[in-house]
């Protein structure tokens, strides 16, 4: 194995640059290190000015998004070695606009989520006297889509999030889903007019990239799916029942 | 009304979905049997007399019209996405949907008129 290792890194500055240009770097290739290790060997000794987001470094964060040769990943669990002898291609995660460098603007992320309401909505707002219990059958229910760490790798890697910015989108859709699904939560009725409008899962044509390319192993399309039988129930409830629309 | 935005999606979906568990399940077979089967001589080759009267039986009749008029429905739904996103079509959606379905009306309408006319 060589010693070192080359990455082309997308570099822009939004004072200087109109478009992301790319910087080459030498690094050292060592095969316990992450691709994000490379990133910080250079801030910390080539160039101090690199700019990338990352926290935890244990894949639990979801800071560290970038996209590696083209796919989206965490650079904190993607090892180096394997690209060896590289080039390797660093990049800002797709379909979002760039703050700096690897930064990524992820407001639009954050207003989608907002809107899905992903928190235990309950009709009444005082505190019960007690906790909520669930059975093993009701955490399983929704357990998987709560392992999502808002990474935003999902809407890199989705083209209709690519071709659509106003679709909601795997995350946000797959946390409304969590929590509806969720024997506590109460706020279903909230949502549905987030999520059943055209927008909302309509949008999805079940390419499935989302759920290829979760770290955390979340299946955003399954509920994507999940949720259209459930919208289609409540349409025909709306349509053909005289008090469905109630 | 709570439902103003709520899209129109679900029924030409739940017609899509039917149609593909149909189109998945039966075609394989159709396509086996008069596809491969027969040609390569595995199964003793009908006669057309017989294949006729087949077709003449009701149950037949209603069977490949559900299965080709649902299979022409899936189709549309899927061709729709299909062109919307591959060609960067979204704006238009409504007109591709338009096309689309009356290129499924046209082949249901197709199906009918040919079953009901066998000879």
């Amino acid at each position: 194995m060589a010693d070192t290792i080359i990455l082309e890194v997308a570099r822009f500055s939004p004072e200087r640059d109109s478009q992301i240009g790319y910087q080459t770097f030498e690094v050292p290739l060592r095969s316990d290190w992450m691709v994000l290790d490379a990133l910080n060997y250079i801030k910390d000794n080539i160039d101090g000015s690199l700019t990338f987001r990352w926290s935890c470094r244990m894949g639990i964060c979801g800071s560290c998004g970038m996209m590696v040769n083209g796919v989206p990943k965490l650079t904190c669990e993607t090892l180096i070695a394997q690209f060896a002898p590289g080039p390797v291609r660093i990049e800002p995660l797709e379909h979002f606009p760039v703050v700096k460098d690897l930064v990524i603007d992820m407001d639009v992320f954050l207003e989608k989520l907002q809107k899905v309401r992903p928190w235990i909505v309950r009709k009444d707002d005082r505190l019960p006297a007690r906790e909520f219990l669930q059975t093993p059958a009701q955490l399983e229910a929704f357990h998987q889509y709560s392992l999502c760490i808002n990474c935003m790798l999902c809407y890199a890697a989705c083209p209709v999030f690519g071709l659509d910015q106003d679709f909601v989108g795997p995350a946000a859709l797959a946390l409304a889903e969590r929590y509806n699904l969720d024997s506590r939560d109460q706020g279903a009725p909230e949502r549905t007019d987030v999520l059943s409008q055209h927008d909302g899962i309509w949008d999805c044509t079940v390419v499935g990239e989302c759920s290829t390319v979760c770290p955390k192993g979340v299946d955003p399309s399954l509920a994507i799916q999940q949720y259209k039988l459930t919208a289609t129930k409540e349409w025909f409830k709306t349509w053909l029942l005289p008090w469905g629309n109630k | 009304m709570a439902t103003l935005n709520r899209s129109n999606r679900p029924l030409p979906w739940m017609v899509f979905g039917v149609g593909g568990f149909l189109v998945a399940f039966f075609f394989p077979v159709h396509i086996f049997i008069y596809g491969i089967a027969l040609p390569l001589g595995w199964l003793p080759t009908p006669s057309y007399r017989s294949t006729l009267e087949l077709v003449h039986y009701p149950i037949t009749r209603i069977y490949l019209g559900i299965l080709l008029v649902m299979a022409f429905w899936h189709a549309a739904y899927r061709l729709r996405d299909t062109v919307c996103d591959a060609f960067a079509m979204r704006q238009v959606d409504t007109i591709v949907a338009a096309a689309c379905f009356a290129f499924a009306l046209a082949g249901s309408i197709a199906t009918i008129v040919a079953l009901w006319a066998v000879p």
